[in-house]
């Protein structure tokens, strides 16, 4: 089933105070999003792959074409599609639990049953004994698995995640892959993923989408068979892992001059 | 060469000067935290990198006061020194320049041998012009907060709203005096609109700036978990901006303070230190005056550096906004 089908879509910005000039940033963007798809987005930095995140999640609209959900055209953010954000996004002045039981602060749920479904979520990340803490004492990794907890709880159709654990060190991030896998094995939901890593979308995906540099349009998309076995050294990883690379638009920086050093 | 300035050679003060460079400088600018915790080094159980080093509000507490009466020690020797060379230099001078010692003398005989000033205790002086500056401070906040909350929550409504909001900020203090003065006439209610007038616009550019302030993503993501427009307003961008409006506040506090003397100084509120100061300076009595002055800096001070900055840190401890440590 068609979940999210994305229109024609093309989003451009002022990029002058003046308004005498502006830039696209996605260009005549065309692709739909499947039930239970894992769908990551890779692509060079600035090729619009957070600012389509952005127009499917509704925090802003296309300059042409329209994003539908479930055949409905999104013009708002809503508790169905949740999002977690590339930066810090909790609210530092309530504790773990709070933060995370805001999700279901639109929820017609008794005060007890909304702290069940938040303990809950904060189980299956591993933060329990955190419940009670601020999110400033908490380390980046834990900060992010509260940001996925609050989804866990909310239980949004659509999971948006925009770079989520790019900040994290390597192996933080591996740990918090295999736990957004397992949670994306178990719930059974859409999950649209944006990275700029190659080995993080062939872990992750079941459909690679390939953006070219800015102006963003799609280059290529790669379907990764569910039983496909995910460790990097099998065959079939490095073969695509291969098809993938070469397939990446060549560095936007290529035409800058080198750096030259002075004497 | 410093140390040719004859008064410079006494002793005690070279003494006093060296020492300030080497241990007070020390402690109050570099402080030794290193030598502190590598004392407690020893107590560490197993392989637990956590040490207990026990309080440091003892320490603390006499760095700031230490610091602070550094402070004042350079205001007094400033206020000293000048006097001196007023009184003794400048001839032709009828009055005398009040020093440090005439006023806190004359401070000790209003504040515990009940001398009046005017015809009222200085108690009383103090009283009228604080009950003043609380009912301004107080009409100023509501407005203040209102207004700003709704010019910083509306996108649309800033750039209209922050205009009047901005011209009536360019209007010193004084300048309200014709304005006052048409509503209330004199006395009282004129010198308390223009403390109104005045902080109610500091207020207001701060708590409007504090919610625009408040980061995007915190926005969305509070959006994104269908956080209505109330919700958001109240559980979000009013928690979130709250050190800014205290510290809107505090702001609105300090040019209340400022402009309620000086109010007081020309509606004729015919009691209050405002209006001692000027009265005192008509009658010559300059002592008095600046024994005025010395209340009205240690009143703003304990305003300020106390009741606000503990008002903040509170603030910022229950929003979990504390900067790292």
């Amino acid at each position: 089933m068609v979940l999210i089908e994305v229109k024609w879509v093309t989003k451009a910005y002022y990029t002058s105070r003046r308004k005498d000039r502006a830039r696209i940033v996605l260009d005549n963007v065309s692709m739909n999003f499947h039930d239970n798809e894992f769908v990551c987005l890779i692509g060079p930095s600035g090729c619009g792959k957070t600012t389509l995140l952005n127009l499917i999640a509704g925090f802003e609209r296309p300059t042409v074409g329209e994003v539908l959900y479930k055949g409905r055209k999104v013009t708002s953010p809503s508790p169905e599609r949740g999002v977690v954000f590339q930066e810090y996004s909790l609210f530092p002045w309530m504790s773990v639990l709070d933060n995370v039981r805001f999700a279901l602060n639109t929820m017609d749920l008794s005060s007890d049953r909304k702290d069940d479904i938040a303990r809950n979520a904060l189980a299956m990340v591993n933060l329990t004994e955190f419940a009670d803490q601020r999110p400033n004492l908490l380390s980046g990794g834990m900060k992010q698995r509260v940001a996925v907890a609050r989804l866990l709880a909310m239980d949004p159709d659509v999971w948006l995640m925009d770079e989520p654990f790019s900040s994290l060190d390597e192996q933080t991030r591996k740990k918090l892959d295999s736990d957004i896998l397992n949670i994306w094995r178990i719930k059974g939901k859409t999950i649209v993923f944006v990275t700029h890593n190659v080995d993080e979308a062939l872990h992750l995906a079941t459909r690679i989408v390939l953006f070219s540099e800015s102006p963003g349009r799609v280059i290529k998309e790669w379907k990764v068979a569910r039983d496909m076995p995910r460790t990097p050294e099998s065959p079939e990883m490095v073969a695509l892992k291969k098809e993938i690379t070469d397939a990446m638009p060549a560095c936007a920086c290529a035409d800058v001059r080198p750096i030259e050093i002075m004497e | 060469m410093l140390y040719n300035v004859t008064w410079l050679s006494v002793r005690p003060l070279r003494l006093a000067i060296h020492l300030g460079w080497t241990y007070v400088g020390e402690m109050l600018f570099n402080g030794d935290d290193d030598a502190r915790i590598a004392k407690h080094l020893g107590s560490r159980k197993g392989s637990d990198p956590n040490i207990l080093l026990g309080s440091d509000r003892p320490a603390a507490l006499a760095r700031t006061l230490l610091t602070f009466a550094i402070g004042i020690l350079i205001v007094l020797m400033i206020w000293q020194v000048f006097a001196w060379t007023y009184n003794d230099f400048v001839g032709r001078a009828v009055l005398r320049f009040p020093a440090p010692i005439e006023t806190f003398a004359m401070l000790g005989e209003f504040f515990f041998e009940g001398k009046t000033l005017l015809g009222h205790t200085i108690y009383e002086h103090i009283a009228s012009s604080l009950g003043r500056w609380l009912v301004a401070f107080a009409l100023a906040t509501a407005v203040g907060l209102v207004l700003g909350s709704i010019l910083g929550h509306f996108n649309s409504l800033f750039p209209i709203g922050i205009v009047p909001v901005s011209v009536y900020q360019m209007i010193p203090g004084l300048a309200w005096l014709p304005i006052a003065l048409l509503l209330f006439g004199l006395g009282s209610n004129a010198a308390v609109f223009i403390i109104f007038v005045v902080s109610a616009m500091v207020i207001t550019v701060n708590v409007a700036g504090g919610i625009r302030r408040v980061p995007p993503v915190v926005v969305r993501a509070a959006k994104m978990m269908g956080a209505d427009d109330l919700t958001l307003f109240l559980k979000v961008l009013i928690p979130y901006a709250t050190v800014d409006i205290v510290n809107g506040l505090r702001l609105g506090m300090g040019s209340a303070w400022r402009v309620l003397i000086a109010a007081e100084m020309v509606v004729g509120t015919g009691i209050g230190l405002g209006y001692a100061i000027t009265m005192t300076k008509d009658l010559l009595n300059y002592v008095a005056s600046f024994a005025c002055i010395a209340i009205i800096c240690i009143i703003g001070l304990l305003m300020d550096k106390v009741l606000f900055a503990e008002i903040e840190k509170f603030a910022r401890h229950r929003l979990g906004m504390e900067e790292g440590y």
